[in-house]
């Protein structure tokens, strides 16, 4: 009987601490937290008192935190879990004593009955909550900043200990119920007060990093803006000159006059050739890329490539619209790889990088090429993370291209390095989007 | 004889590319025959219906200010004539030679004002010429496709290749780099034949490439560096072998 209880009571703090995770812990891990619980529900020392469900709280966040790889985010998201599930818990001990069935007798005699629904009622709450909210939600949780889920956890934690030293505590060294339940209400109303506070500013700061971002993407466009505006100055007075040298040249040919007309050619006309600016011409070609996310980022590292004075060759042959890829984790993609291909440029001897975009039937392909010295490790071992050719670095760059590219069924990433030559080709296959 | 087309909307540049054919021709005697000299891509076309070829050599030019344009002309000269050695005539600034390479197959490309035009037509033509001698015997090789696009492998650059988890996407890990492309390795592992062995479950090895093994994370080393995990069950077998 007493196992059995125990091993209801460990099923529900394990449902606690698990389901809410938003990846899957390591199969060892799982075993690990779910050995440890259930130990500790049979060995733990009852002369502890409420200090046994602090140890059980704080070494199983200990297992979760190593068993998601150091996963901040998960720990919080197990805590929350945790005590969703024992706000639950107390809910039903309050309809239990409020009941005017005498429901908290049946409790004391049949205690497994009631374990039992608890365990199921709790699960089901937990699944709902993780299938119809939070899973819609994972992906910008995992940008929060950890400051704010530090500070967050930590105030969590908190109520996890008014929880134990207000409710269960006076549960166990029986407390009238009126103030039983009076501290459950507190402590819930503090939960939810807290979680709303914590929903609101990540969503606040959601927004103003979501501004901060359009206001670069805008002044990026307005930088693009001028420069287009003085190459159409350039053409301009170009045009002019145009006109003047065709007359000049139409009154050479009238009076049959060649010698001079040569003269006139080779010492005027052949020098004008470097009249437009070679960097607007290139920044032009971006005209061809419609979407503004991608068009600001390959503007801004043109810009840095031309700062680098770097020998440039950009090829974009059509029209691009729209891929059937997310944007932002395109452009997270060639963000990383362009750079990287501007710093191993520069530091090689013929200082060439080149950048083709390139629709070949449905496919879309991204070329990135550079000179480089040759890299220091197999290409194949540039991708692990925190394996850096650089010093200093991290060496996650790569690392990160690849887990954003595992998870997509129609993108793929080609490295090659090749007589000091290094080049990537990023395919996307499928047609654009409409 | 390799029939010769060239294109390009000044004439002057249409008789400097034929005459610089010629001119090679003479020299290292390249059958060839200009069969068409165009000003415009419909006359090219039109010469190609009267009298079609395979495997021609087609000199265009890139910038002609006519529908369908360089690129497009090419893009139906690939159709017509899948053997068709493309090299095309451009400027500096409109260089596009991976668009070329990679969506095109073209061979080479001419820049207009790069000077001394004769030698850059020389060198396309060598290009040909060299292609059509006699080839030695090919090495064992395998060919992943990528959309429109084609990569063939010597068996012997391949260190090893492994399936992505979930998806159906190899990772082919050769001298050169890393290369992903759709496919199984089952099907792979019949062309491959037996010097590639299984290690662990999605991962196939080239044997000529492990130099060793390391007990202690039961993983094999490459000559490359690399290493490459064993699975528990295949590590006693493949332990002893190497």
């Amino acid at each position: 009987m007493f196992l059995l209880s125990s091993f209801l009571s460990a099923g529900f703090s394990m449902a606690g601490f698990s389901i809410l995770l938003s990846k899957r812990m390591k199969k060892t891990g799982l075993v690990l937290l779910g050995t440890y619980i259930f130990l500790f529900y049979i060995f733990q020392d009852a002369s502890l008192g409420q200090w046994n469900t602090l140890l059980l709280v704080s070494g199983a966040l200990v297992l979760v935190f190593w068993s998601t790889e150091k996963s901040l985010l998960d720990t919080f998201l197990s805590l929350t879990g945790y005590l969703i599930l024992t706000l639950v818990d107390s809910l039903f001990f309050m309809i239990r004593s409020w009941s005017i069935f005498p429901l908290q007798r049946f409790h004391a005699q049949h205690p497994i009955p009631f374990a039992l629904a608890d365990l199921f009622l709790g699960t089901a709450i937990l699944l709902c909550l993780r299938r119809f909210y939070l899973r819609l939600i994972y992906a910008s949780l995992a940008k929060a900043s950890p400051r704010l889920l530090f500070c967050f956890f930590s105030l969590l934690y908190l109520c996890v200990i008014l929880i134990v030293f207000n409710f269960l505590y006076g549960r166990a060294s029986s407390f009238s119920t009126r103030q039983i339940i009076i501290n459950g209400v507190l402590v819930t109303v503090l939960s939810l007060c807290i979680a709303f506070v914590f929903f609101n500013m990540y969503h606040l700061l959601e927004q103003e990093q979501e501004l901060s971002l359009q206001q670069a993407r805008l002044s990026v466009m307005q930088d693009y803006t001028e420069r287009m505006e003085s190459l159409y100055e350039e053409m301009r007075s170009f045009r002019h000159d145009y006109k003047n040298i065709l007359s000049t040249m139409e009154h050479y040919i009238d009076t049959g006059d060649v010698g001079a007309l040569q003269v006139y050619f080779h010492e005027k006309i052949q020098p004008l050739e470097p009249a437009f600016s070679r960097d607007s011409f290139l920044l032009g070609k971006l005209h061809l890329i419609g979407e503004p996310a991608l068009k600001g980022l390959l503007y801004t590292k043109l810009i840095a490539m031309l700062n680098h004075r770097l020998n440039i060759s950009l090829e974009i042959s059509e029209r691009i619209e729209r891929f059937p890829m997310d944007n932002l984790t395109l452009c997270r993609i060639l963000g990383i790889l362009l750079d990287n291909a501007i710093e191993a440029a520069v530091c090689s001897v013929g200082q060439t990088i080149s950048l083709a975009i390139i629709r070949a039937g449905s496919d879309t392909l991204f070329v990135i090429g550079n000179d480089s010295l040759p890299p220091p490790v197999p290409v194949s071992r540039l991708f692990e993370r925190g394996c850096s050719t650089k010093e200093g670095h991290a060496g996650l760059g790569l690392a990160t291209v690849r887990e954003l590219i595992e998870p997509l069924s129609n993108v793929f990433l080609s490295t090659e390095w090749k007589e000091s030559y290094f080049s990537q080709t990023l395919t996307i296959q499928g047609e654009e989007l409409p | 004889m390799i029939s010769v087309f060239i294109c390009d909307d000044e004439e002057a540049w249409v008789r400097r590319i034929a005459d610089a054919v010629t001119e090679y021709q003479d020299i290292c005697e390249l059958p060839v025959n200009i069969v068409c000299r165009a000003l415009s891509p419909a006359e090219v076309l039109d010469c190609f219906q009267k009298a079609p070829v395979s495997g021609g050599i087609y000199f265009l030019d890139i910038d002609l200010k006519t529908s369908p344009d360089g690129l497009e002309l090419a893009q139906k000269i690939r159709l017509l004539d899948p053997g068709a050695r493309l090299i095309f005539i451009t400027t500096h600034d409109e260089l596009m030679a991976e668009t070329f390479r990679l969506k095109l197959q073209a061979l080479d490309y001419i820049t207009k004002d790069k000077g001394d035009l004769c030698a850059q037509v020389e060198g396309c033509l060598e290009h040909v010429r060299r292609s059509l001698l006699p080839t030695q015997k090919r090495d064992f090789s395998v060919t992943l496709r990528l959309g429109s696009l084609r990569r063939t492998f010597r068996t012997e650059e391949i260190y090893y290749i492994c399936s992505v988890k979930g998806q159906h996407k190899l990772e082919v890990h050769t001298r050169a780099g890393i290369f992903l492309a759709p496919g199984t390795l089952n099907t792979l592992q019949i062309q491959l034949g037996a010097d590639f062995l299984t290690c662990s479950k999605g991962i196939l090895v080239n044997a000529a490439h492990i130099i060793g093994c390391d007990a202690s994370d039961r993983t094999l080393l490459l000559d490359n560096g690399e290493r490459c995990p064993c699975s528990v069950r295949l590590w006693p077998k493949i332990a002893r072998r190497f």
